[in-house]
């Protein structure tokens, strides 16, 4: 981990610590995107060590939205400068706890906020790398849809923003 | 929109350690408990004096020892069966006042061995009064217990050990250790 994300560490590095009583534990829980496609499931938790919670889940994502981001979503070199490219091997992505919700019966994350084209076109990572500070921003960046958004706001308090946080309280809000 | 939160895994080692300590301790405690009993607790009743119990192994002891006693010789053939009918008498005595002495006896037995098994060397007359106080202390505490009467044969007992000197050699001081087999023999006969 680098300086600026000391505090985000894998729940499994952290031997003793665990998911706390009362909270679910959703490795393993496949991820729904706002199209109530199924998109991956969560592989780790990444969490915020001093305030003893999860801040973002690791998804591994489904090949079939990994290959719908090749085939529609890639940026061709002509038409300019796109700022990355997703390489073979890289399955993973994070998200932002506060922008889910839980189905604890079904034990499924739901990503009300986060259609499919969104989740397609996010930079993804392989599960070996190391998650730094320019990746959250960028993947920040993305799911707010706001590309603009100040580096400046990677501080002490970038944690406590609503996107890692519970504003709302219940399960899945249907759309229908 | 979900929260889910991280805590320190409760620590089941520490509670391990807990239990087995408390467990050791009393285990420890019991065995303490069984160890104290069994030279000092011989269960109360009343006085055995008058009670004749004639048991064999005491009856040969004091045969032994009351026939012709001009025999104690160079490998120490005579203390060695003395001291083994005496342990004999002894343990009958006991089991008769429910008194456990297996682990003294054996270590009677063991000096009795040892006397017999290196007739030159020196060291008999210390085996032999270690042996002699060890019966001596079982004795007393019979006596103590079930024959309040027996006070004098016991404290003449004491003496007749006390007279065996361990520096000596045991051929230079055949009279003391054969008055404390026929002190010995004196009380047992009366216990019986």
């Amino acid at each position: 981990m680098s300086d600026q994300t000391k505090n985000l560490f894998y729940l499994e590095e952290l031997t003793d610590y665990k998911v706390a009583d009362n909270y679910c534990d959703v490795r393993g829980w496949a991820v729904i995107d706002a199209d109530n496609r199924n998109i991956g499931k969560v592989t780790n938790l990444l969490v915020n060590k001093i305030a003893e919670r999860v801040v973002y889940l690791d998804v591994e994502v489904d090949k079939t939205l990994i290959q719908d981001g090749y085939d529609t979503y890639q940026v061709p070199v002509s038409e300019g400068v796109h700022g990355f490219i997703n390489k073979d091997g890289d399955d993973h992505l994070i998200v932002p706890i506060g922008m889910v919700s839980l189905d604890e019966e079904n034990k499924n994350v739901l990503t009300n906020q986060i259609n499919y084209t969104t989740f397609a076109k996010a930079k993804r990572f392989n599960k070996v790398d190391v998650i730094d500070a320019d990746y959250e921003l960028i993947s920040f960046r993305h799911y707010l849809g706001n590309e603009s958004v100040e580096s400046s706001i990677w501080d002490n308090k970038f944690y406590e923003r609503k996107e890692f946080n519970n504003t709302l309280l219940g399960k899945r809000i249907d759309k229908s | 929109m979900a929260e889910i939160k991280i805590e320190k895994k409760k620590s089941v080692w520490l509670w391990v350690l807990l239990i087995l300590g408390v467990t050791a301790l009393l285990l420890y405690i019991l065995s303490l408990n069984d160890g104290s009993q069994k030279m000092e607790k011989i269960p109360e009743t009343t006085d055995l004096l008058s009670v004749n119990e004639n048991l064999a192994t005491v009856n040969a002891f004091v045969v032994f020892v009351e026939s012709d006693s001009n025999k104690m010789t160079l490998d120490h053939a005579y203390t060695n069966e003395a001291l083994l009918k005496l342990v004999e008498a002894t343990n009958a005595i006991a089991d008769e006042v429910g008194y456990d002495i297996k682990a003294d006896i054996d270590q009677v037995k063991e000096y009795a061995e040892i006397i017999t098994v290196e007739p030159y060397e020196t060291t008999h007359a210390n085996n032999i009064r270690k042996a002699s106080d060890i019966l001596t202390k079982i004795l007393q505490n019979i006596q103590q217990a079930k024959y309040p009467g027996l006070s004098n044969e016991v404290l003449q007992l004491r003496n007749a050990s006390s007279l065996i000197n361990p520096d000596v050699l045991t051929l230079d001081q055949k009279d003391a250790v054969k008055s404390f087999f026929s002190s010995a023999a004196d009380l047992l006969k009366k216990m019986n």
